[in-house]
């Protein structure tokens, strides 16, 4: 007797999983375009606008011009980056507090509550291998947050030969 | 031509093959091509793999990248219904990944050919521009009722959208999806968004005030640092008038009814303290003050104006700022806790590591058992009592207050003394070797003997008598191992 919750594939199944994402995506996708509360500009915009914003550009007018035609003609449109003098100081600070620290974690057993040392040493060492140059990722990770409010990490298994 | 390997049809394959030869081969017994030309035997470049690492990869996904359902409020990905990836490959990626979804590979590739005009052999032959076309992918991690009985299990397909193509689909190899939200800052429900908040965001209305103030500046110093003398042509001025000037001047004009004083100049701005004040303020709302920047207290912070003003600020600024670091480490601990359950089910050769100098070697079938379930993996950073500026004010006030009161806890136990020493002095990134309680304890006491008045004759009597008894059990030691060598040697 089969398993009962045996996963077949057959061409009904795949076009149902095919108009289900199709259908999600669209959805999703119209989200971006939706106007950010209390604003009419879609998010995908705005977060445009926070990049900007941290590369130290305008921010009274237009983004992209050193001048601008109001009040009066070619009057100052200068930006001051202010984000960035206390982002960059934030980062490393944030970095040094968290994957910088020796070790950055702690394994335990839930059974006996107490630490288990190898699995610490061996999650500490690959945490923070070279191999793995986490720590530039994270640089970058950091500095992404604090700019549009977050990022996603991904963890996939991976060997390479 | 010529330096060519010679190409022979493989009688089980089908497929042509250089000869293979022995390079020790006499040269006497290499054989004559068609032409009656002896062959020579050459090297043929050749690929050999080693694995370098193997293991949990991180990639970071930007806020564009990703798409959930629409409404979603819940930060964590693995609380949505769905999660897609959006990423854009070229045709050379599809290359060698054509084969059974099952297994990681990916279907209906011939599809896509057709639907690109593109014939995958003639790839490296005939490379044309549709070669470096992006084509957008979306990889998506979602629950579907894709068993017999409809029951959703978690699946993992990758779809084309532009050309509605389903790629490939699998059952999910994680235990949860492998996708972690980084946020230091929740967004309000009512914005129905899961996504967090950034500096630009929060700062939005003070950068808005300091570029407007700036400008006006900028602009009033294009106006006014060399002001237009204006004069009208109807005003009828004489021109010894208006050059006098000072306490008690009349400028007799005659355009105007009556008298009145002249206008006062506009008054002036401080645009300087505006900007001050601006700047301190959106420091502050992410925990940075001008004292953590070592900027002069009076230049940035004029509020902040005395020592205990200054340690409020900066203790403020260190709970704003422990609350940033947690947020970071409950989503590390997720992360290292995903990275070890991948390790216990996907590790696919030995790895060694060194605990204390000893090399430990952890094979496949060891992996259940080292990676166990029953282990939590916990990020230890809170930012508060992880914070080396924090962690030296505390200790070095905590080890202040036990001295001075000569706490009979703390500095009546060497025990706790020495700990609290070690910790002290480790938050500074020092690393003394600090003696052994007891030792330190012994040391003491011989100390004290020592400046007694016989003290000196009695250790002296002592370390002889312990010398004398260390040897003799030294002499016991060597007369049994020479008992136990000699019955060894009867045996064999």
């Amino acid at each position: 007797m089969p398993p009962r919750d045996l996963i077949v594939r057959n061409p009904v199944l795949e076009k149902a999983i095919l108009d289900y994402l199709l259908k999600a995506i669209s959805n999703s996708e119209s989200w971006w375009r939706d106007p950010v509360y209390g604003s009419f500009r879609g998010r995908s915009d705005v977060l445009s606008d926070y990049r900007k914003r941290m590369e130290g550009r305008r921010s009274v007018a237009q983004l992209d011009q050193d001048r601008k035609d109001s009040p009066f003609p070619r009057s100052s449109n200068i930006g001051v980056g202010i984000e960035m003098v206390f982002a960059e100081f934030l980062n490393p600070v944030l970095l040094a507090n968290t994957h910088d620290l020796d070790p950055p974690l702690q394994a335990v057993d839930e059974t006996t509550e107490k630490e288990e040392e190898t699995l610490t040493v061996f999650h500490s060492q690959y945490q923070k291998s070279e191999d793995l140059g986490k720590r530039e990722l994270l640089e970058q990770s950091i500095r992404e947050t604090l700019t549009v409010g977050g990022v996603f990490h991904k963890w996939n298994w991976s060997s390479f030969w | 031509m010529t330096n060519q390997p010679v190409m022979v049809p493989n009688q089980e394959t089908g497929a042509v093959e250089p000869i293979f030869a022995d390079p020790n081969m006499p040269e006497e017994l290499w054989p004559v091509g068609p032409d009656g030309v002896k062959l020579k035997i050459a090297k043929t470049p050749s690929i050999t793999t080693e694995k370098i690492r193997e293991g949990p990869q991180l990639s970071l996904r930007p806020y564009e990248s990703i798409l959930f359902p629409p409404g979603s409020q819940a930060t964590d990905p693995n609380d949505w219904d769905y999660i897609v990836d959006k990423f854009t490959v070229t045709p050379y990626w599809f290359l060698g990944k054509e084969g059974d979804p099952f297994e990681g590979k990916l279907q209906n590739i011939d599809k896509l050919w057709r639907i690109l005009k593109i014939d995958p052999n003639m790839l490296h032959l005939k490379p044309d521009q549709r070669l470096f076309e992006p084509i957008n992918l979306c990889e998506v991690h979602f629950k579907f009722p894709a068993t017999q009985t409809g029951k959703p299990v978690e699946l993992i397909a990758i779809i084309d959208p532009e050309h509605n193509l389903l790629l490939g689909w699998r059952v999910s190899p994680f235990h949860r999806r492998p996708y972690f939200h980084r946020l230091v800052w929740s967004r309000d429900k009512k914005e129905q968004s899961p996504h967090g908040k950034g500096i630009p965001e929060t700062i939005w209305g003070l950068r808005n005030a300091l570029d407007a103030n700036l400008n006006q500046d900028l602009d009033a110093g294009n106006l006014y640092n060399h002001p237009p003398l204006l004069l009208s042509s109807l005003a009828m001025l004489e021109d010894e008038d208006y050059e006098m000037v000072g306490p008690g001047t009349q400028w007799v004009m005659q355009d105007i009814n009556g008298a009145k004083f002249l206008p006062p100049p506009i008054s002036k701005r401080d645009p300087l303290a505006m900007e001050n004040w601006l700047f301190s303020m959106a420091q502050r709302v992410w925990s940075v003050t001008d004292l953590n920047l070592n900027a002069p207290t009076s230049s940035l912070s004029p509020n902040v104006s005395t020592a205990t003003g200054v340690v409020s600020v900066l203790n403020q600024g260190n709970i704003k700022y422990g609350h940033l670091t947690k947020r970071l480490s409950v989503v590390d601990t997720k992360e290292y806790q995903f990275c070890h359950e991948m390790f216990r089910t996907m590790l696919a050769n030995p790895r060694m590591i060194s605990v204390k100098g000893k090399p430990i070697v952890i094979g496949p079938e060891d992996r259940e058992q080292f990676f166990r379930r029953t282990v939590r993996i916990v990020a230890v950073g809170n930012g508060v009592t992880t914070n080396p500026t924090l962690r030296q004010q505390i200790f070095s006030n905590l080890y202040q207050i036990f001295v001075s009161t000569q706490n009979p806890f703390v500095i009546g136990d060497l025990e706790v003394y020495k700990e609290l020493t070690d910790r002290l002095q480790n938050a500074f990134g020092a690393n003394l070797s600090l003696k052994d309680p007891q030792i330190l304890q012994d040391l003491t006491l011989i100390q004290r003997v020592l400046q007694t008045q016989n003290g000196r004759a009695r250790i002296a009597q002592a370390v002889q008598e312990s010398v004398a008894e260390l040897q003799a059990a030294q002499q016991l030691q060597q007369q049994g191992q020479g008992v136990t060598n000699g019955s060894s040697a009867i045996v064999q």
